[in-house]
């Protein structure tokens, strides 16, 4: 199990190579120049040579592979940069804002799994009765509707029914739960509903095939409960498959939030990849696209070690 | 049983004692489908004494599993629906239960065992875990008391290494493990009734023969009463009490094992005994077979239900018979069941079957070889130095357990696998080297019939499509156009003994046996010289069985066919093959000309073989049959010296050393053991 961890972080190397490769590539080939927004933007007659000498400073006229090694060099080190536009480290940039944008993630996750399991595993139970075609309907305006839109109705809900919004002000759960919750329990509704909506589908359908095997029969010959043949039995197989989709739902949901955070006007990860793409930040923007897939690459690995707990067929080694 | 003290055993208070611990009585039961309603079972009774063993048999659909998913209150809920009878036991009745007092019936009073051990276990939960369940839900035990119990019934059921296996899961058992831990579940709780569902069918034979020694005995030892539902007559003349033979949703005969397998009464029970090649008889010319399929129970059905098959039919069978009570508890559904029908035995004895030495050989093996490298030191060894030659016209026969590398040898023929030493040859021609490389054009003179027909036919081709595909691929015809080539189909569709109307239907609109047929007549549509016969028959109910084997026997004649006959059921392979290898662990263990080896056989694992195979006659009962021992070993790390040692009865030390050669110990009859 050790032996297969490390190997899987071996193998984040080239994946995280072959992203820094393209994202660097990606953005050079991008049209833009950031000392031009940074100099000119404003509409200021700066002279070509001002801004040669910028460009200068910042390392921008030297040789594309000469820019990379530089890169590369300074991640090896762990270090990402200074940013072109601020000139703070991008480290210290991301820092703060990555993790606002994991405390809406991980709730909307937490939202839309609290919501999902009981929801799919119900219409499961009563397969075409009522009930699973009212589930039906909704998981199904869960996917239709995109999380910004979401958002938005529930900012209105909130002005209409409570005429208050909470102060986009950020605190970690870890230092005011309250504080922390009150703000971001709506973003994370927002982009949960969708969640779950995914989520419960997938449930639902692995739970009916799952009711349907012979192993539930012989646990309910055995005069099992059939609240314990639900929650012993067939729950833990039903949830092999959704483990899956909820970690590749977890990797598009942090996608997802550079709009929800707008709608929220939260100062997250989000909002940070706006702003530097705008200003053409390279450094910033290369240093961002970095930290995502790592978040990716490690969400992958949490999930391929949870399905081999869940699930003694597998043994990694 | 005394080591059961710590638990409480306390049954709720017996009712008045009644002769019958189980009493089926009028049962009906429906199901709602597409097609309507289908009354799988119809007016159904059957009675279970104290300590009797009962077996309900019958082919699939006739509704015997239905009835006892119907005692239980396990039919689905949605679709399936008692609609009329009672079901006492043990003097209530247990339709009228409510749900929670019926989920104390459950694994409490009546333990079930199912078929596919397998499927039937939950993967993700120990096997620990599983076997005190029913302990957790009908007794009032500690986790301590109830893990006691759980060793002890693995004990018991045959399983060493208790407190290990506890902690296992069921992919980490074999087939026979699986299916005694499924028995030791259904023991939890000291059941009076212990119902059977098809419990040895995905077994090979001698697991399955323990198997049923082991249930034989718990219940006499225990004396617990068992219902064994099955489709295998062999199993009923071996072990059971009583009988009820089931057709199309109603009993049709019922009484004592002796009494119907020495005087059957009812024509259907009369032609499923026939079918089933018998090994202790002589082998008969052609199989005998009940044309025809059983009718659509969604439909309304006048008259004897086995009339349109039945070949003693007289103006009567248009109205139903009850059934007749012939005195000794035997019944039949039959006008005629009081008539002398003939005598059982009365089909020709077949013509001997023996290698024809001045045929040239259509396929041969020469010392062939196949490892599969899993991993650093990790080697199965499927197939090692095996060599055998097929006969122009003739059939081998190879037989084995699962294991054995039969099916391995299967794909090599047809190039799917490619051997890692040796070399098969077609007439002469190396067609599989290690170094060969596939050639297509092989695949029209060598063809394939799957076992399971139904995966092996592309459900969105119809028929037609799934015959002329290979003419058109292979260019089997100079002329091609569409009026040829649906001639052609039409040829074969004949040829296999199907309707021309046929060729328009899609595999999910026909039945097991035509879809056998379609898959024979794909295989034909090659015009192959020789067929590689994958278990062609194994999944098909027996009096279907007969009809597909009888087109493969009249095939070879009529078109000089040679056969690859793979099966692990031995009496088929002695009424079709001319030679017969059995396989043990990748290697041939004896090697014979047909009728010899059955005859007399040689080596001890082909005498155990046979030993284990139960036959559908009462006779047989009173051999004394010696199970062999212990399980297949993994091939990964086969027994040293010869393989078959770690459960042979006639093992001596010399054997884990020397590794025997197939030799000839009589005329024409090769076997690989040192000690005869």
């Amino acid at each position: 199990m050790v032996a297969y961890v490390l190997k899987r972080l071996a193998l984040m190397i080239p994946t995280l190579l072959g992203a820094a490769v393209l994202i660097f590539l990606a953005l050079r080939v991008i049209p833009g120049d950031i000392v031009e927004v940074k100099l000119r933007g404003d509409g200021a007659a700066i002279s070509e040579e001002v801004l040669q000498k910028e460009r200068q400073r910042l390392g921008l006229d030297r040789p594309l592979i000469e820019q990379f090694g530089e890169w590369m060099g300074g991640l090896l080190r762990l270090d990402l940069g200074k940013s072109m536009w601020t000139e703070r480290p991008v480290s210290e940039e991301i820092g703060s804002r990555l993790n606002l944008s994991l405390h809406v993630a991980v709730l909307a996750m937490i939202v839309g799994l609290v919501i999902a399991i009981p929801v799919g595993s119900l219409a499961a139970l009563y397969p075409n009765s009522g009930l699973d075609y009212a589930i039906r309907i909704g998981t199904m305006s869960g996917l239709a509707i995109p999380s910004f839109w979401m958002g938005m109705l529930i900012i209105l809900a909130l002005l209409h029914w409570a005429n208050w919004l909470p102060t986009p002000t950020f605190v970690p759960i870890w230092q005011d739960p309250v504080a922390c919750l009150t703000l971001l329990i709506w973003p994370a509704l927002a982009v949960g509903f969708r969640f779950s909506a995914v989520v419960a589908r997938m449930l639902r359908s692995t739970m009916v095939e799952v009711l349907r095997e012979d192993y539930i029969r012989t646990a309910r010959a055995k005069g099992t409960t059939e609240r314990r043949v639900v929650t012993r039995h067939a729950m833990p197989n039903a949830m092999l498959p959704t483990v899956t989709v909820v970690g590749i739902e977890f990797a598009f949901l942090i996608g997802g939030l550079i709009i929800t955070e707008q709608v929220f006007n939260l100062n997250g990860l989000g909002k940070l990849f706006i702003e530097a793409t705008s200003h053409n930040d390279f450094v910033l923007l290369q240093g961002m696209v970095m930290v995502i897939a790592t978040v990716m690459v490690l969400t992958n690995l949490v999930v391929d070690l949870l399905y081999s707990v869940l699930n003694p067929r597998i043994r990694y080694s | 049983m005394t080591a059961m003290a710590p638990i409480d055993l306390a049954h709720p208070a017996a009712a008045p004692a009644a002769r019958q611990l189980l009493s089926v009585q009028n049962l009906t039961v429906e199901f709602r489908s597409s097609r309507g309603h289908v009354r799988a079972v119809d007016d159904v009774s059957w009675d279970v004494a104290p300590g009797e063993i009962v077996a309900l048999v019958g082919e699939s659909g006739c509704g015997k599993s239905a009835t006892a998913m119907a005692v239980m209150r396990l039919l689905p809920q949605a679709t399936g629906k008692v609609t009329n009878g009672k079901v006492m036991f043990d003097g209530r009745d247990l339709l009228k239960l409510s749900p929670e007092e019926m989920r104390q019936v459950r694994g409490g009073e009546i333990g079930l065992v199912f078929q596919e051990p397998m499927a039937s276990l939950n993967p993700v939960r120990s096997i620990g875990d599983q076997i005190m369940e029913p302990l957790f839900n009908h007794r009032d035990v500690s986790a301590a008391q109830a893990r006691e119990r759980a060793l002890e019934l693995l004990a018991l059921v045959g399983i060493s290494d208790g407190a290990r296996r506890m902690a296992q899961y069921p992919h980490h058992l074999s087939g026979g493990m699986r299916q005694r831990v499924l028995i030791a579940m259904a023991l939890a709780c000291d059941p009076k009734l212990i119902i059977a569902d098809e419990p040895t069918t995905a077994l090979d034979v001698t697991i399955q023969a323990q198997i049923l020694e082991l249930m034989r005995d718990l219940v006499r030892r225990l004396g617990i009463s068992l219902v064994v539902i099955t489709h295998n007559l062999g199993i009923v003349a071996r072990y059971a009490d009583r009988m009820h033979v089931m057709y199309a949703g109603r009993i049709v005969e019922s009484g004592t094992v002796q009494e119907i397998f020495s005087a059957p009464r009812h024509p259907y029970t009369r032609g499923l005994i026939t079918s089933v090649p018998n090994l202790r008889n002589p082998r008969i010319e052609r199989l005998h077979t009940i044309e025809g399929l059983p009718p659509d129970l969604s439909r309304p059905i006048s008259g004897c239900r086995f009339a349109p098959r039945c070949e003693y039919k007289v103006e009567a069978c248009a109205i139903e018979p009850p059934l007749d009570d012939l005195g000794h508890a035997h019944l039949s559904r039959c006008w005629r069941a009081r008539e002398d029908l003939g005598s059982l035995n009365a089909a020709a004895i077949g013509q001997p079957r023996r290698a024809d030495g001045a045929r040239p050989e259509a396929l041969g093996a020469r010392q062939l070889q196949k490892h599969f490298v899993l991993g650093r030191d990790q080697t199965v060894r499927a197939v090692e130095d095996v060599s055998f030659g097929v006969p122009a016209g003739q059939t081998l026969g190879l037989v084995g357990e699962s294991g054995c590398g039969k099916t391995t040898i299967g794909r090599m023929v047809l190039q799917l696998a490619a051997p890692t030493g040796g070399r098969i040859e077609l007439e002469g021609r190396t067609i599989a080297a290690p170094d060969t490389k596939p050639d297509r054009t092989l695949w029209k003179h060598v063809q394939v019939v799957f076992q399971d027909v139904y995966s092996s036919l592309n459900p969105r081709m119809s028929v037609r499509q799934i015959i002329a595909e290979p003419i058109k691929v292979h260019r089997v015809m100079k002329d091609t156009s569409s009026t040829a080539v649906e001639a052609r189909v039409q040829e074969l569709l004949a040829l296999t003994g199907l309707l021309p109307q046929m060729a328009d239907r899609f595999p999910h609109q026909l039945s097991g046996g035509q879809r056998q047929r379609v898959g024979i007549a794909r295989a034909l549509a090659h015009e192959p010289e020789f067929i590689v016969l994958d278990e062609p028959v194994s999944a098909l109910d027996v009096s279907i069985q007969g009809q597909i084997i009888n087109l493969l026997d009249d095939l070879q004649q009529k078109l000089g066919l040679s056969y690859l006959f793979i099966a692990h059921d031995l009496a088929v392979v002695r009424h079709l093959s001319h030679r017969v290898a059995v396989m043990y662990l990748g290697r041939v263990m004896e090697m014979a000309d047909c009728d010899a080896l059955f005859a007399d056989p040689l080596h001890p694992y082909t005498r155990a073989l046979l030993d284990a195979v139960p036959v559908p006659d009462f006779a047989d009962r009173e051999r004394a049959t010696q199970v062999i021992k212990g399980e297949i070993p993994s091939p990964l790390s086969p027994p040293s010296g010869c393989v078959f040692r770690t459960r042979c009865p006639m093992a001596v030390s010399e054997c884990a050393t020397i590794v025997p050669q197939l030799e000839q110990k009589k005329t024409g009859q090769f076997a690989a053991c040192i000690r005869i």
